[in-house]
């Protein structure tokens, strides 16, 4: 008979490789990546030792480690020239004519300002936003929050740094958490005392801190007991790098009775393999929300997890992805449901177009501690046309039997019936089926602040121009 | 060609390692030796088509029989029943011929406690074929059955598959079909799984034709320390083509069940629909349960959609029976009896779904 | 009653697939004018509702559809609605994440092709909505998402009276309906039957007639209008049944 390519399904199991294996797993050492590149970054940096030993010990974990193969294929990311990513005296200026002609044009159409432009093409001085950031700082210096750059937090606050640095995310979690962990630079550290609430989002400015910041940023949160904080990373005008690697780590601790909101707009120009990590931990009544939004990049592979430490810890996930032409995007949310009566929401949208991949790939665990636990999951393909492709693979691991569980997903295209109707209301074609889609991230893009949301909006009209017939 | 064929694959099984199902934790151990299977395994037929398998069978039927060595619970599985099948039947139903009916009893006892079977099913342009197939053991032999079934639904045929697999405890059971359908074909599956210690279910269908239908439902139990791996696996793959897959199943003791369930549209499968549900009632502490209902869609064009859900007995459910009169233990096996009933409903025999009903029964009130 | 004539329909006929629906159908609309259309099931009613708002899913055959003296076969459904024809749909579609205010003013702009001013519109859509009974926070709420069969089709009523088209053809927008609920539909409808706005009423419930004043009631039966008259046509429906009207 006819042979066929069986459907592979990998599940998302980056335990396999375990780090004890690394004399027979070892890789050659990445051109240019040694100790004394390490030793480099670490001293130009002023850091303390344990944090220079911590960035060797990542360095041999990363040797150590394959290449995951259980997603999109990685093989075409090259990372000899890792070393010249992070050098921190590596000449990376390149000029705003060699900005592609697509990113500058959709500049132009969000109506982002010049100087913003230049920054998010790694052209030119870096943005502005000094002003913007120190009013922040103030409000925030004057209710007891830290919020400062990773660098300065590492030496202003060494104790607390030492103390959660990549603990949640250990270097062995992963070959690109390793990388992260061996070359990290740049990022926010925030630390909100306890009960106070943060009425105010905080952005992320990591594009003002080193150079090539961007790409290996770590971001550690901690949100004391009852406090709450609503953070902002990334923003959705294309951020364009020559580079294209981004393996940055971000940490959250919730503690008791506290609320996160973390919110992502991804938008990075498509050359990029978005390798992010990002975890949180919640102890008891905490909540972690994730906002995610996942437009750019060439490969995406992006899974927040939250750990549900203590009784009653919530998580929401909130998911966009949208795929265009030349993107896979393989995107999802893992919860560990570890204490009685936690319980999560995942709610994940995606658009794939113009032979774009979107992928929902999803991890749910119960252990034998979370008694009364609940979760619902709800997955929403649209395909725009027929030459995109969309999967769903939700993986559920239930070690109890006290738990109430329910997963649902759905796959298609919009109905020619809700364009008809549309269409017999005055709309075009095109304005028919932007409608419905920015109706389909609608869940998305109400959870953000207006000027985000607009983005957002506007953002979806870009991608969606030239998709009609 | 026969001698070869099995040899070929015999030496193919040897060269392949012992499968390790990561999700269950457990290396599946094949038999050392396959000793002779002397029973008759047809209960009851009112056709002739039934051959056993000769040399010009094989070579008649070639075609038929060499699958995509992907197929099935996996090569091993499936080079095990082409080389080593120590039964099986090749039915070849002729096209127009319906009313065919076969009762199957794959039956384990002392004197044969290996049990191989391949089995080919043709069903030609627009016939019909209804088949039963049992699994019964003597409850006192360490058994291993491994089925292989590739079956072949034409042209405006129809397949009704029903099975019941009742081992005890003391087997290991691997069944695996590949099924393909063509245009304005139909196959509805029933298939119940209550016993035996370890075992994988696999069906693959390829929905090939324009207007191929497809419908499996699958009730299950798993009772102490059974585990269980259940793959189905439907690709459309031609036009208006619709393809369901339900299960309903109970966990109890330390059972571990992992359900799979793959729906594939792939792209040129316009206005195809799909719908996997899967229903899990966890009656223990100790039970595990897995699931990965994945969706994987090259067409825009389709419906897909897929269920998940898992927890324990419904509590208000529970709460009405226990108001009348019901204790616990009783109120609960009537719970998971009214779950499994709306599938047991579509057996053909009233007293199938009675005595499906009573072993559910014994089952969960045996402990 | 007014002479100018707002739609002709000149033998038309229409297919799905290789299915024939509309067998070579005739009508004029004037302006101002209430036109009811019965017919038994599978007659083509729906369809008519639908080719004339341009589905691409019916084809037609041959034969001509006028809107305001010009040929609109070729026009997208946008454009018709552009012209001034309204569909009120049978089963509306449920659009999730777009709320009815917001797809009420995107609509209103795009058949009027001017800013509509939020504040000026929101008075307006109160307005509209107060006169058919559908309380405030249904503006705020997903388009048709979770609405009752009766909150749909008000909903459909509301979208008319926003988009004050010139004719509107209303498909069974009384089916499935209480007796209450139809009430206000149709107190809405007469209500906004004002100056020349003309009507296509597609039912198969003879109530309508309490409510609105029909100037001609047309039987289509097999794909063709076989008899046309006034109101009392109607009734005599009620008494007879379609079989009698049959050939």
């Amino acid at each position: 008979m006819k042979s066929r390519k069986k459907t592979y399904v990998e599940d998302i199991d980056r335990t396999i490789y375990d780090i004890s294996n690394k004399e027979r797993h070892r890789f050659a050492t990445i051109k240019g990546l040694n100790e004394s590149i390490i030793k480099e970054i670490s001293k130009e940096k002023d850091e303390p030792k344990w944090m220079l030993d911590l960035r060797l010990n990542s360095l041999e974990i990363y040797n150590s480690k394959p290449v995951p193969t259980w997603g999109p294929n990685l093989s075409e990311l090259d990372l000899d020239n890792i070393v010249h990513y992070i050098r921190p005296d590596t000449d990376m200026s390149h000029s705003w004519e060699e900005v592609p002609e697509d990113i500058k044009d959709t500049f132009e159409r969000l109506g982002i300002p010049q100087a913003e432009r230049e920054s998010l093409a790694g052209v030119g001085a870096q943005y502005d936003s000094e002003v913007v950031y120190h009013n922040t700082k103030e409000e925030l210096t004057r209710q007891g929050v830290v919020y400062l750059d990773m660098e300065t937090a590492v030496k202003e606050y060494e104790d607390i740094v030492k103390k959660y640095f990549m603990t949640l995310i250990p270097p062995s979690y992963h070959k690109y958490a390793a990388l992260h962990g061996a070359v990290w630079s740049g990022g926010s550290f925030v630390y909100v005392p306890k009960g106070v609430k943060v009425d105010i989002p905080i952005q992320s400015y990591f594009r003002l801190n080193a150079k090539g910041a961007g790409q290996f940023e770590h971001t550690l949160i901690i949100v004391d007991e009852c406090a709450e904080l609503h953070f902002i990373e990334g923003c959705s005008a294309p951020v364009y790098n020559v580079q294209n690697v981004h393996a940055g780590a971000v940490e959250l601790f919730i503690k008791k009775g506290a609320k996160l909101r973390y919110s992502t707009i991804e938008n990075w120009s498509k050359n990029m393999y978005n390798l992010n990590t990002k975890r949180a931990l919640v102890e008891e009544e905490g909540t972690i929300e994730w906002v995610s939004g996942s437009f750019g990049s060439r490969i995406s592979m992006l899974y927040p997890m939250s750990i549900l430490k203590g009784r009653r810890a919530k998580s929401e996930f909130t998911g966009v992805t949208f795929a265009g032409e030349g993107q896979i995007l393989d995107t999802g949310a893992k919860v560990l449901l570890a204490a009685p009566e936690t319980s999560c929401i995942i709610n994940s949208k995606s658009i794939s177009k113009s032979g774009g991949v979107a992928m929902y790939r999803g991890l749910l665990q119960a252990t034998k501690e979370a008694s009364g636990a609940k979760a619902a999951v709800n997955c929403e393909s649209l395909m725009l046309d027929n030459d995109s492709k969309s999967d769903t693979l939700p993986i559920m691991e239930f070690k109890n039997d006290n738990i109430d569980i329910g997963h649902e997903a759905k796959i298609g295209r919009i109905p020619d019936e809700s364009i008809f109707y549309l269409m017999s209301r005055g709309m075009s074609e095109e304005e028919a089926k932007a409608m419905i889609v920015r109706g389909f991230v609608e869940p998305i893009t109400k959870e953000l602040p207006l000027e985000y949301a607009v983005e957002l909006n506007n953002l979806i009209d870009i991608e969606l121009e030239g998709t009609i017939d | 060609m026969l001698k070869n064929y099995r040899a070929q694959n015999i030496k193919e099984y040897e060269m392949l390692p012992n499968p390790y199902w990561k999700r269950i934790n457990e290396e599946i151990l094949f038999p050392e030796k396959v000793l002779d299977y002397n029973k008759d395994i047809i209960a009851e037929k009112n056709f002739d088509n039934v051959m056993d398998v000769d040399e010009e069978l094989c070579f008649k039927y070639i075609k038929y029989l060499e699958l995509d060595r992907n197929y099935g619970l996996g090569e091993k599985f499936l080079r095990f029943s082409e080389g080593l099948s120590n039964t099986g039947l090749f039915i070849d139903i002729e096209a127009g011929d319906k009313g065919n009916r076969a009762r199957i009893d794959l039956n384990i006892d002392s004197e044969n406690p290996i049990l191989v079977d391949h089995n080919l099913i043709i069903c030609r342009e627009n016939s019909e074929l209804d088949i039963f197939i049992n699994y019964e053991d003597d409850k006192k032999t360490n058994g291993f059955h491994n089925g292989f079934t590739k079956i072949y639904v034409e042209k405006g045929a129809k397949l009704n598959l029903y099975k019941i697999q009742n081992y005890s405890q003391e087997i290991q059971h691997f069944d695996s079909s590949v099924i393909f359908v063509d245009e304005d074909a139909e196959v509805n599956i029933i298939d119940v799984q209550l016993g035996s210690k370890l075992k994988g279910v696999n069906y693959d269908v390829g929905l090939k034709g324009d207007r191929s239908f497809c419908d499996i439902k699958n009730v299950y139990l798993g009772t102490d320390k059974d585990k269980m791996d259940f793959n189905y696996d439907i690709n459309f793959l031609g036009r208006n083509s619709k393809g369901y897959v339900e299960s309903v199943g109970a966990l109890t003791d330390k059972a571990w069940k992992v359900f799979r369930s793959t729906e594939n549209f792939i792209k040129g499968c316009k206005k195809s629909e799909g719908s996997a549900k899967e229903y899990v009632i966890l009656l223990n502490k100790d039970v595990k349960s897995h699931a990965i209902p994945a969706l994987f869609c090259t067409e825009d064009d389709v419906i897909g959609d897929h269920a998940a859900s898992a927890g324990q007995l419904d509590g208000n459910k529970m709460f009405y029976l226990m108001n009348r009169g019901l204790d616990k233990e009783a109120a609960k096996i009537l719970v998971v009896e009214s779950s499994f009933v709306p599938i047991l409903e579509g057996l053909p025999e009233e007293n199938m779904k009675k005595t499906i009903i009573n072993l559910v029964k014994d089952r969960l009130g045996g402990d | 009653m007014n002479n100018d004539l707002l739609l002709k329909i000149d033998e038309l006929k229409v297919s799905i697939g290789d299915r024939n629906i509309l067998k070579g159908l005739n009508l004029e609309i004037n302006e101002g004018e209430t036109h009811i259309i019965m017919g038994p099931n599978g007659a083509g009613k729906s369809t008519l509702g639908n080719v004339l708002m341009g589905h691409p899913e019916y084809k037609i055959d041959s034969g001509n559809i006028y809107f305001n003296g010009e040929d609109i076969n070729g026009l997208s459904v946008d454009e018709r609605a552009k012209r001034g024809l309204f569909l009120s749909f049978q089963y509306p579609e449920e659009i999730s994440g777009v709320t009815v205010e917001n797809f009420l003013r995107t609509s209103k702009m795009a058949v009027t092709g001017e800013n509509v001013p939020i504040l000026e519109f929101q008075k307006q859509l109160k307005e509209k909505m107060d006169l058919l009974q559908i309380p405030e926070e249904y503006k705020e709420r997903y388009l048709n998402v979770g609405f009752s069969g009766g909150e749909k089709k008000k909903n459909e009523i509301l979208q008319m009276a926003i988009l004050d088209p010139k004719l509107a053809i209303l498909d069974e927008t009384d089916s499935g309906l209480d007796v209450d609920a139809i009430k206000v539909i149709y107190e809405g409808i007469k209500i906004l039957k004002e100056g020349k706005k003309s009507f296509l009423v597609i039912t198969h419930y003879n109530k309508i007639l309490d409510y609105l004043a029909p100037d001609f009631v047309h039987i289509l039966v097999d794909g063709k209008i076989v008899e046309t008259g006034s109101a009392d046509l109607a009734n005599r429906i009620e008494e007879l049944g379609y079989e009698n009207f049959k050939k």
